[in-house]
């Protein structure tokens, strides 16, 4: 892969956004000589250790093309609410006509990042790459290459009162790559919630990389939304860094349904006192899908809360790991951390490596994690049948039962319905959608 | 409707029922009772169709069909209903969707259409009614942190909408107070008519006093002991088990 990033790196750099910001192709150079120097990493580093990027690593893949194919139904169909600011990414490229900002003033900033790398370059300059350090291939790898993303600036106290649909849609040729870099900068007192979205149009095989870095000011109120429904042949690598500050609060949900190898790293820094986070998820495999969801939450100050919890359910040759680092640092007294992991398994060969991982310097703190794995519970499943619910309807039943919890956690009964549509679809169940609420 | 002849069950190696005779006609209703481990639940289990349980010898008939070869759901939907000893408790599956699907299903059965959502809901609340439910238990999962007076009330509750043909009540009583077992007895009472059939599976005599037997079974050691009227359930309250073997 590397030798073909350098031939993609010089076809493509002078088409580049910020190709003229000298500090910008200087850190895309920086990257491209950490990525041909590390590659993609490999099963002996304890961190993917069970996700094998061996395949991917042998293969070559193309920048993605623009596409003009999209219409505009393809995209309010997936949206949720056609009244929402929405930002919509192409193959990674910025598509402004089927983009629609609802809520523009002079405290907020919604922007693609090309337009704002123009518009607000200094603030661009200060916290690009700030969140996210250069210390893994799959950030080289996007930094080298990202084509655009979304850039959100929240003054201090800007309630955003529609939610920020970030909406990333496939539709190339086989062996393509997307590269998306997202920013938010949440000021003190701001509230906004954001979802972002993957789609694909068709079945070709591609490799998306996605970073965001969000800075949480203190008190700031963020929900972050995640809807990952690539295709069967996709490759997506995603890497999600938060920094709280004082009384900041972060509520996280994803759902993955889809894509054949799918790798999350979501690393929150808790920097300051009182700053919360809830980080939960919901992933759904079926056939020989791969999905790695790999948090690391750091309490750096006291009184700082995570709460984790994160639910897989797995059906026919399907994979999924789940490893949950907490580190709580010496001054981080009071520290309340939580963490579980619960996984369902539908066949004898599906499987789950589940880790969870707490490093503790000091002494006063609650800390709990929890995993688990199980099946179907034979005697529920018995209970059903016996009141003429038949066999195959009342495994869904009790399946959709195991994660319905986790969706109805969502407050935004717009969200919840998005969720629990995609989840029941994926489990061939959409015929529960109207009992589900 | 319900004929049973020399049944005999194994669990693993275990021969539990040695060779069951037992017939329940329309309008009629039999108590089984017995000492623990006698094999009532077994018996129950087997009639509803469940898993784990090996069916060596004999034949059961559910009007007139052979039920040995019909899964659980399709005996449901014939008509036979389970009130189980230990209901199970389901969290992320509403009480209100099962009572719904369970009656459709049913329904769909008997060749009528799905139960117009408005009509269904006035039914089950006024099964709800007379069982002193309140309303907050069809939106909550099924059987989930209910009390064990409750889950038996909410057996009660599917059994009245459904109007099974055939109704076996495990240990129905148990776990109730005087109360409760007054409110669950007027139910059972109340689907008792001369097309219906009737087996109360119980431990103790207490559950006849309000709802009286037309016949009294007693099971003990894989086998129906002793056959009598409801005079033998008094027998047994007064002599116990021990002498009955004999």
């Amino acid at each position: 892969m590397q030798q073909h990033l350098i031939e993609q790196y010089q076809q493509h750099k002078q088409n580049f956004v910020g190709y003229k910001d000298e500090w910008l192709v200087e850190l895309r150079e920086e990257a491209l000589a950490y990525f041909l120097d590390k590659g993609l990493p490999t099963t002996k580093e304890e961190h993917y250790k069970y996700t094998n990027l061996n395949k991917l690593a042998r293969s070559s893949y193309h920048l993605s093309h623009a596409s003009s194919s999209v219409s505009k139904e393809q995209i309010s169909n997936r949206v949720i609410n056609t009244s929402n600011n929405i930002l919509v990414f192409i193959n990674g490229y910025y598509s402004a006509s089927h983009s629609q900002i609802v809520e523009s003033h002079n405290n907020l900033y919604i922007a693609n990042f090309a337009t704002a790398l123009k518009e607000k370059n200094k603030l661009i300059t200060n916290y690009l790459g700030k969140q996210v350090s250069l210390d893994n291939s799959i950030t080289a790898l996007n930094t080298v290459m990202h084509q655009d993303g979304a850039v959100i600036l929240l003054d201090k106290n800007v309630k955003v009162e529609h939610p920020i649909e970030l909406v990333f849609i496939h539709h190339d040729d086989d062996k393509s790559m997307q590269h998306v870099r997202n920013l938010v900068i949440a000021s003190e007192n701001s509230q906004a919630t954001l979802i972002e979205h993957h789609y694909a149009l068709d079945e070709s095989e591609y490799l998306k990389t996605i970073i965001t870095e969000i800075d949480s000011g203190a008190n700031s109120q963020l929900n972050y939304y995640k809807l990952q429904c690539e295709n069967k042949n996709a490759h997506q690598l995603s890497q999600l860094d938060v920094h709280q500050h004082q009384d900041s609060h972060f509520n996280y949900m994803s759902l993955d349904i889809g894509g054949k190898l799918i790798r999350h790293d979501i690393n929150i820094k808790l920097l300051s006192s009182n700053a919360t986070c809830q980080l939960n998820g919901l992933y759904i495999a079926k056939s020989k899908q791969h999905i790695d969801n790999h948090t690391c939450i750091e309490h750096q100050s006291p009184y700082s809360t995570s709460m984790e919890n994160f639910k897989g359910i797995l059906d026919d040759k399907a994979r999924a790991v789940f490893n949950g680092r907490v580190i709580v640092q010496e001054g981080a007294i009071k520290t309340n951390a939580q963490q579980n992991n619960a996984n369902l398994l539908l066949s004898n060969d599906a499987e789950i490596d589940t880790k969870p991982q707490l490093e503790i310097f000091n002494d006063d703190v609650q800390c709990a994690h929890g995993a688990t794995v199980g099946q179907l519970d034979e005697q529920a499943l018995f209970y059903l049948c016996a009141r003429g619910i038949d066999q195959q309807q009342a495994k869904t039943l009790l399946t959709f039962g195991f994660a319905k919890a986790l969706i109805n956690a969502i407050s935004d009964s717009r969200i919840r319905h998005k969720f629990t549509e995609l989840a029941l679809s994926k489990l061939d169940a959409e015929q529960l959608i109207q009992e589900s609420f | 409707m319900l004929k049973i002849e020399n049944l005999q069950v194994n669990v693993g190696d275990k021969n539990i029922l040695q060779g069951i005779d037992l017939e329940v006609k329309a309008g009629e209703v039999h108590a089984i009772m017995g000492p623990n481990g006698s094999g009532k639940s077994t018996l129950s289990n087997v009639i509803a169709g469940k898993d784990g349980y090996d069916i060596t010898q004999g034949k059961m008939t559910f009007l007139n069909q052979d039920l040995t070869t019909l899964e659980p759901e399709d005996r449901a939907r014939k008509g036979l209903f389970l009130s189980f000893q230990y209901p199970v408790e389901i969290p992320g599956v509403s009480n209100i969707y099962l009572l719904k699907a369970a009656l459709n299903a049913k329904r769909a059965e008997d060749g009528l259409d799905e139960i117009d959502a408005f009509d269904f809901l006035q039914l089950v609340k006024s099964k709800m009614a007379e069982l002193k439910m309140d309303e907050d238990f069809l939106y909550r999962d099924i059987n989930s942190g209910f009390s064990g007076g409750e889950k038996k009330r909410n057996e009660i509750l599917q059994m009245s909408l459904l109007e099974p043909k055939l109704a076996i009540l495990d240990e129905t009583d148990s776990g109730l107070d005087i109360d409760a077992l007054k409110i669950v007895a007027e139910g059972i009472n109340r689907l008792r008519s001369a097309d219906k059939g009737i087996i109360l599976v119980t431990h103790y005599q207490r559950l006849l006093d309000y709802v009286q037997p037309d016949f009294v079974h007693v099971l003990a050691k894989g086998k129906i002991q002793k056959s009598g009227d409801k005079s033998l359930a008094l027998t047994l309250e007064k002599s116990g088990y021990a002498g009955i073997n004999d």
